[in-house]
């Protein structure tokens, strides 16, 4: 705001943004600005500044953004990735902090076997590769792969009553490396990538993805959810 | 309305009719002929680039969904706006929007802008970012969008002085960034613009 009290009424930020937009404004403030070259300068830089705000360009959409929109515009509701996990993670959070408070009250139980994230994915194993059987995924279609998987994810929900602090680590650790890999998509625009390298995120994504199914899976088949 | 900033596209009425009518190929036409002007806008208004995806993906579900109520009382290009600048309200309004910070502004300038120009857009897409959120979605949606102080308002469940009173706000910190003075209280504003540039 310009400095400097010249006249009894002097005006206001708001009072020069009105002139600016020719819009009606208080006579003496009108006066107070005729009387000061200060102020119309300022109400210029005001003007100069919205003039370079609607110069800024347009910005282009990420390529892959409107395969997931058909994908999930032809059936139900699906959040997008990024909410889907924040979701997911919530969920997770939540269940961890529930089971914490169980087996601190329940006391010693015995043990079942734990699910790791190697034993999910197994050494090297492309589960896109097993379950497509394809050789050489498109990004494109390893983007709609990954929609799909989402879609079936929140098929499955969030429900489980119960969930062992093992597979509830296994969940977490595949919902991280998700959410790593969606970073580092993110900023593959940015850091320019090659796509290649692209495609191989997009890969691992789907890969992550089958095993959280999975995961979800073999827990809804013994519990019964 | 006038029409700034973000252009909103002209859409031919009959492809419209054909979206309406479930045909996909009109949705994808329509997508590509509407999506920049969502993006650009939720990019500007929260920043990040993932919650503008997000925005883009959500806008166009809704507009393929709801496609049949609309009523043709505004162009089509400006109701899908209007959806667009709600679902970014909603985000603003959320819980884990506040945290998010994964701002990055190295793809903003356009590929055509060379030089002085495209380092001016540069600080001004920074200090825009800078703002406090509620100034500078009012600052976008008032200068950039023609919006009015009163609809402005009602988009935010708030009033119009409040509009008002925002938009001088942000002009006030625009200026504070852009010319680089550094009050000791308001140090952080200014930062980021001065270790940069």
């Amino acid at each position: 705001m310009p400095r400097g009290r010249r006249t009894d009424m002097y005006p206001s930020t708001e009072d020069l943004l009105k002139i600016r937009d020719s819009k009606p404004v208080d006579a003496r403030a009108f006066a107070a600005v005729n009387a000061d070259p200060e102020l119309w300068a300022e109400i210029k830089r005001l003007a100069e500044v919205k003039d370079a705000l609607q110069a800024l360009p347009m910005l282009k959409p990420p390529s892959e953004a409107w395969v997931k929109i058909a994908a999930a515009s032809e059936s139900h509701p699906v959040p997008s990735s990024h909410w889907l996990l924040r979701g997911a993670i919530a969920a997770t959070a939540a269940l961890a902090a529930i089971l914490l408070v169980m087996s601190s009250s329940e006391g010693p139980q015995t043990p079942l076997p734990s699910t790791t994230v190697a034993e999910v994915i197994g050494p090297g194993e492309s589960g896109w590769n097993i379950a497509r059987g394809l050789a050489t995924p498109t990004y494109t279609s390893l983007v709609a792969e990954s929609a799909r998987l989402e879609r079936q994810l929140n098929e499955i929900g969030y429900k489980p009553r119960l969930i062992r602090a093992g597979t509830a680590t296994t969940i977490t650790g595949l919902e991280d490396q998700i959410s790593l890999i969606d970073a580092q998509l993110m900023y593959s625009r940015v850091n320019g990538l090659q796509p290649g390298q692209a495609e191989e995120l997009q890969r691992t994504r789907v890969d992550l993805m089958n095993a959280l199914l999975k995961v979800h899976h073999a827990h809804a088949q013994r519990f019964g959810f | 309305m006038e029409t700034m900033g973000t252009k909103v596209p002209e859409i031919d009425q009959a492809l419209v009719v054909n979206a309406c009518r479930g045909n996909r190929e009109a949705h994808s036409r329509l997508y590509e002929l509407c999506a920049p002007m969502v993006y650009t806008l939720a990019r500007r208004m929260l920043t990040s680039p993932a919650m503008a995806e997000d925005i883009l993906q959500e806008t166009f579900i809704e507009v393929i969904r709801k496609i049949d109520t609309y009523r043709g009382d505004a162009g089509f290009g400006f109701w899908v706006r209007r959806i667009a600048v709600n679902k970014c309200l909603m985000h603003l309004r959320s819980a884990w929007s506040s945290r998010r910070v994964d701002m990055e502004l190295s793809d903003v300038v356009c590929p055509r802008t060379e030089g002085k120009q495209a380092e001016k857009q540069i600080i001004l897409e920074r200090a825009l970012a800078e703002l406090p959120e509620t100034s500078r979605v009012v600052v976008w949606l008032h200068d950039v969008e023609g919006y009015t102080h009163k609809e402005i308002g009602q988009m935010m469940s708030r009033t119009t002085s409040f509009s008002k009173s925002q938009l001088a706000r942000a002009h006030e910190r625009l200026r504070i960034i852009l010319s680089g003075e550094c009050p000791e209280d308001e140090e952080q504003i200014c930062t980021p613009v001065l270790k940069t540039y």
